[in-house]
């Protein structure tokens, strides 16, 4: 893992810009895109599921001359209707899923003459899972604070990428395979509420029983004064080792129309 | 060029059909399934089963030349050495439920306990109430499962509708369990004491973990205090075995019948690597001074067996019940 980082790190260094956009005023957008999804939870199920999603989600984004400012909230929900089913190679399906993914980076421009940013991100992703067969689920909530390091590629005037890298430094990850007619923890949860769930949590750094990493490709394209197209493609890994393993990989692809403000 | 075109459409077909037949290794799958009930299942220490040796020996006869339906019977025979009627075997060609194969005997049949019954009011599928000669409630619940909140309003009814009788049977011959809640429920309307009704332990990947203390906590608007006797028999299962355990606390309660299935803690639902579903048992239930029934059951305090508790369209149990609140 440590080597893909690096190889993406060096070759995002080494690509030579042209044209310029400085400056791009605070933009907010509404969009959709495409996630596709394949998780391993040893404590539900021996089989691997893969899916998609397809996302809705808010962006907001914002380029000064030393600083980026964006968020973007994503939601795959039951209510939505945007969960297609996960399989297994076995023909098993899950009941249901959601998604949730919420996060903010604000990074800085390092350097007078070059347009490489870090800084940090706060990000918190949940996925809970219902597997068939007498309603089983499985979710894990993973809140981190984030280093991320970004570099601005300037295709012309109206349109420049951002290749992006985001590790976590300290996350709070809440993980809870439920097994099936856990009564111990259906009357947890009856008395004492949602904070019965806090239990299930622990801070945790990272390669301590836990790996996340994600890559991300920003596409961001000035359709007119005020508005203006941003799609990206990530790929993202994570695999928390507590209680049992859950492994998952991402990769979304996203696309928003943002109107600035 | 269109030869070849056709030839590569069918090569692409082809490949397409061969992708649907999913392709698995019965002796791994066995293995992934020995291992996972080797971690979650709580009945290995309980019911004194050698489960290292069962692989074993049933791994020998594994072979990847079975046809599934022997591969099925296969898995199905050293699931049912734990004789726990919680575990199950679910193909999408054929189904295992242990209790099936324990040579168990149904003391109950409907149509000849409801001739004796008048007013039968159904308040749900699972759930009805009636009178036995004008003077004893009888309540028939075919399992605890649904929400409890139903359940409890149902509850809460029928004892308004019994507030008057001089006593109540509550047969639960064919309960076939589901929410603790709703068996603590019904026990709760019971009595006047809030009372230690049993633990559980989760299994978990060390051990078990720690002991979780279930009460029987007195209903505030309900108390029935007259003479309750509960019928059980060999499918008395689960939350409806849990019942019992409560009813053996009540002074006011009574079970007659025979011994319930023998498995009270909860049930959890897996896959194998082929799809397949099984269940077991992950929690570890001990009623009062630490007693574990799983493999037992709960006995009755007056026993009575098959061959004397239903003929001749009578049903001797019910008789005996209506005897003893007279």
């Amino acid at each position: 893992m440590k080597k893909i980082i690096l190889i993406y790190l060096l070759l995002i260094n080494q690509i030579v810009t042209f044209g310029q956009i400085e400056n791009t005023p605070m933009s907010i957008g509404l969009g959709g895109g495409f996630d596709f999804i394949s998780n391993k939870d040893d404590s539900a199920s021996p089989l691997n599921y893969t899916g998609f999603g397809l996302p809705v989600g808010v962006n907001g984004f914002k380029l000064s001359e030393n600083w980026i400012n964006h968020f973007e909230v994503q939601f795959i929900l039951p209510f939505f209707t945007n969960n297609y089913p996960l399989k297994s190679r076995a023909k098993t399906k899950l009941v249901d899923w959601a998604k949730v993914t919420l996060r903010y980076q604000l990074l800085r421009k390092v350097g007078n003459s070059t347009n490489n940013y870090i800084g940090g991100e706060l990000k918190s992703n949940f996925f809970y899972r219902e597997y068939d067969f007498l309603g089983g689920f499985s979710w894990e909530s993973q809140n981190s604070i984030n280093f991320s390091f970004a570099r601005k590629i300037n295709i012309n005037s109206k349109s420049f990428i951002l290749p992006q890298l985001s590790v976590p430094l300290l996350g709070y990850i809440n993980r809870k395979p439920s097994l099936t007619f856990d009564e111990e923890f259906l009357d947890d949860f009856n008395r004492q509420g949602p904070t019965s769930l806090l239990k299930y949590g622990k801070w945790n750094v990272l390669f301590n029983q836990w790996i996340f990493f994600e890559l991300n490709m920003l596409y961001h394209l000035n359709l007119t004064d005020r508005l203006n197209l941003q799609s990206t493609i990530g790929f993202n890994y994570y695999s928390i080792n507590f209680p049992e393993k859950v492994q998952n990989i991402n990769i979304p692809i996203r696309c928003y129309l943002n109107y600035q403000l | 060029m269109l030869p070849k075109l056709s030839t590569v459409v069918i090569l692409l077909l082809f490949t397409a059909c061969g992708k649907e037949a999913f392709d698995y290794s019965k002796l791994e799958a066995f293995n992934e399934l020995h291992e996972s009930v080797s971690k979650y299942s709580a009945s290995i220490d309980s019911r004194n089963i050698n489960w290292d040796s069962l692989g074993t020996s049933y791994r020998k006869v594994i072979s990847e030349d079975m046809t599934e339906a022997e591969y099925f019977q296969s898995l199905s025979e050293i699931l049912q050495e734990f004789r726990d009627p919680h575990i199950w075997l679910l193909t999408t060609f054929d189904s295992m439920y242990t209790i099936d194969h324990l040579g168990y005997e149904k003391n109950f049949d409907q149509s000849i306990a409801e001739s004796y019954l008048t007013e039968i009011e159904i308040h749900s599928n699972k759930i009805r109430s009636a009178f036995l000669n004008d003077s004893i409630g009888y309540l028939f619940c075919a399992d605890f499962k649904g929400d409890e909140q139903s359940n409890n309003e149902i509850f809460k009814s029928v004892f308004n509708k019994f507030s008057n009788t001089k006593g109540l049977i509550i047969d639960l011959r064919v309960n076939d369990g589901g929410s603790v809640y709703n068996a603590q429920n019904l026990l709760n309307k019971l009595t006047n004491k809030r009372l230690a009704w049993h633990t559980t332990q989760n299994r978990t990947l060390s051990g078990f973990d720690d002991k979780y203390k279930w009460f029987i906590e007195p209903d505030p608007n309900i108390f029935y205090s007259k003479k309750v006797v509960v019928l059980n028999g060999r499918f008395t299962v689960s939350a409806g075995e849990r019942f019992a355990i409560g009813a053996k606390l009540l002074d006011n309660l009574t079970i007659i019948g025979d011994t319930t299935a023998n498995t009270q803690g909860s049930v959890m639902g897996r896959e194998m690597l082929n799809g397949w579903k099984y269940t077991l048992t992950f929690e570890k239930c001990l009623a009062p001074n630490d007693i574990n029934y799983a493999g037992i059951g709960i006995p009755p305090d007056e026993y009575i067996d098959f061959d004397n508790s239903i003929s001749d369209n009578k049903d001797y149990i019910l008789e005996r019940a209506i005897e003893l609140l007279k």
